[in-house]
């Protein structure tokens, strides 16, 4: 019944997103930039595509920063286009989506404070889409606890932020805590909204990409906690998202993780995530393919949320296969950049 | 270096056979010697000059040069920037998440050290990270030169080795920003340097804790950074010990060119 009704309001925007869908790049195209010999190359190979003539106002030497700065500008400007022309539940979800960025940039602040930056500069390194108003105010970080009570609790991260407050000093490692805590309250809100909001097939498409990120998390925290000993099983454990395939049954063993191969057995588990380690590169050990394998898997999914009509998570699926696009196109101009075209081929592609 | 590469290849074709040696085998050390390896040369044998000798030592010096720029540091480098770019690229989702633009600006104690023999000015770098994560309690080692410190390069610095930075901050121990193939140094401060000096005060350095650099970036980082970061250690090392041998390169330049300006005046002596 749900096509009934969906396109009076959102039929504009599902078009919309459709459109930017079929304007992200083809494994052909994909070719094509990787047998670029400098970055010039690299431009003009990309005006061909949906970017156009994005790099047009910029001269003098170009660099991957530069590339990748202007390439995230035209995801922004299509988002920010997409936020202006919605309305009622999908106003809501796209609020939800930047709430995450608005956490990273929370965190960006903060460190960049603690970490003695100039403020304008940490402020131009902040994520657009996670912008809101009092964001600047945060430099006056001392304590999470203030920042909470004067500036934090009038910004819609407000209700994320039990459990995370706590008297510790803010340093590099608190601060982590504190951005994967607000993260997980995040992602359980998230999952609630989308449980009580969205309606058949939208509900579960949204449940099966939130519950991915959801072990994607977990599983990066296990493992990138194995080279800090600092942290120890119970902060881990707080800072695993509830929900996802890995929870109830292995959080708690993933929490206590010492190596690699421990992680492995207990994620292998589960069975979609039985193949993240199972292939091995010639150039070592099966963790290097594990962000490749999430990204891969998470591509799928998002191909696979486009088939259905008259849904809202095709929105979430068109942003994450926009970013996985800006990564794999930064990456060609790195090993493009630095001449070093053997690992050229690591990037996902999947449309 | 390019001057210095004319130097040597004057110095090589200057090369001085004894003139009065009946054997015809002296024709021999002439073509050994433009073998990079010569191990059948004796350094010893009345037949060569001192000058042959010094050249000989200056041949294989060159030969060490070269082997480790153009193979182990290049590639530490190269590796270096390709896992940083990995590590960016798994992490990233919108700026670069591990380049200068997270560099942690307060003052750090450094984690790594050059030290200078004083009889043989050899440098040498310490890791005073290792050192400390090995032997908790012990006071850190005082060293004598100023510190150079290590950081996660970013790509768009510039990849030009300064060797004469190295130097010039060991003779001047002042605080300085040095480029350093893309690696920044961190400044090292009031506090570092009393504290240097203060080396009777092993209470006062223990507590000044060493932090890997790595955690500016965040206590959860991918495993690639870590990687790259060491990559950038060896690469350092490597920095180190090819600065140690262009300066023997230089030394011996100089005690090759002294002997041949005093060996035609010895000819000309002999000859009359």
């Amino acid at each position: 019944m749900e096509g009934l009704f969906f396109n009076v309001n959102y039929g504009y925007v599902e078009g919309v997103v459709r459109g930017y869908k079929s304007g992200l790049l083809t494994s052909n195209q994909y070719v094509n930039l990787t047998q670029c010999d400098n970055l010039e190359d690299l431009k003009l190979q990309l005006s061909a595509t949906d970017y156009g003539n994005f790099l047009a106002q910029q001269s003098g030497p170009l660099s991957t920063s530069i590339i990748q700065d202007n390439l995230s500008k035209k995801l922004y400007q299509q988002f920010q286009y997409l936020k202006t022309q919605s309305s009622g539940k999908l106003t809501k979800f796209l609020d939800f989506i930047s709430y995450g960025y608005m956490i990273d940039n929370v965190s960006l602040m903060i460190t960049g404070t603690l970490h003695e930056r100039d403020r304008s500069e940490i402020l131009s390194k902040c994520h657009p889409l996670g912008w809101f108003d009092t964001l600047p105010t945060l430099s006056i970080a001392t304590d999470i606890e203030s920042l909470y009570s004067t500036v934090l609790i009038d910004t819609p991260l407000a209700p994320f932020f039990k459990n995370c407050l706590t008297v510790d000093d803010l340093d590099d490692l608190n601060i982590e805590i504190i951005r994967n805590r607000l993260y997980k309250n995040y992602l359980e809100a998230f999952v609630e909204f989308v449980g009580t909001e969205f309606s058949n097939p939208d509900d579960e498409i949204m449940a099966r990409l939130l519950s991915f990120e959801a072990d994607k998390r977990v599983i990066n925290i296990a493992l990138n906690s194995l080279n800090n000993p600092d942290l120890s099983p119970e902060d881990k454990l707080s800072l695993f998202p509830s929900y996802g395939k890995l929870y109830p049954t292995y959080h708690g063993e993933l929490s206590q993780v010492d190596d690699f191969e421990q992680l492995k057995a207990i994620v292998e588990n589960v069975g979609e995530y039985k193949d993240i380690f199972s292939e091995s590169s010639d150039t070592g050990a099966g963790a290097k393919n594990l962000e490749d394998w999430f990204y891969l898997l998470e591509m799928q999914y998002c191909k696979n949320a486009f088939t259905q009509q008259f849904t809202l998570s095709t929105v979430w699926a068109w942003l994450r296969s926009k970013e996985q696009e800006i990564r794999n196109v930064t990456w060609i101009a790195e090993c493009i950049a630095q001449n070093q075209k053997n690992r050229i081929d690591n990037y996902i592609s999947v449309y | 270096m390019s001057s210095q590469l004319e130097k040597i290849t004057k110095s090589l074709e200057n090369i001085s056979i004894d003139p009065d040696s009946k054997d015809q085998q002296e024709e021999t050390p002439l073509i050994v010697l433009q073998d990079e390896h010569s191990p059948d040369i004796d350094p010893d044998s009345s037949k060569l000059s001192s000058v042959d000798e010094k050249t000989v030592q200056l041949v294989q010096l060159v030969a060490d040069y070269e082997q480790r720029a153009n193979h182990s540091f290049r590639l530490n480098y190269i590796n270096g920037f390709l896992n940083l770019s990995r590590a960016n690229y798994n992490a990233g989702s919108f700026s670069k998440r591990f380049g200068s633009d997270k560099f942690d600006l307060r003052p750090y104690k450094a984690c790594k050290d050059i030290v200078v023999d004083e009889k043989s000015l050899r440098f040498t770098v310490t890791d005073r990270l290792a050192q400390q994560k090995a032997a908790e309690s012990k006071p850190a080692k005082i060293s004598r030169t100023s510190s150079y410190n290590e950081k996660i390069a970013d790509i768009t610095e510039s990849h030009e080795i300064e060797m004469d930075e190295i130097v010039k901050s060991r003779t001047t121990s002042s605080k300085r920003n040095t480029g350093l193939g893309g690696l920044k140094n961190r400044r090292t401060t009031e506090k570092d340097r009393t504290s240097e000096k203060d080396s009777n005060n092993s209470d006062h350095n223990e507590k000044i804790k060493l932090i890997d650099p790595i955690y500016q970036f965040g206590a959860l980082t991918p495993y690639q950074l870590k990687q790259a970061q060491g990559f950038f250690s060896s690469a350092l090392e490597d920095s180190v010990e090819l600065a140690n041998i262009q300066k023997q390169i230089e030394a011996l330049i100089g005690e090759i060119t002294q002997l041949q300006k005093s060996e035609p005046k010895e000819k000309i002596q002999s000859e009359t």
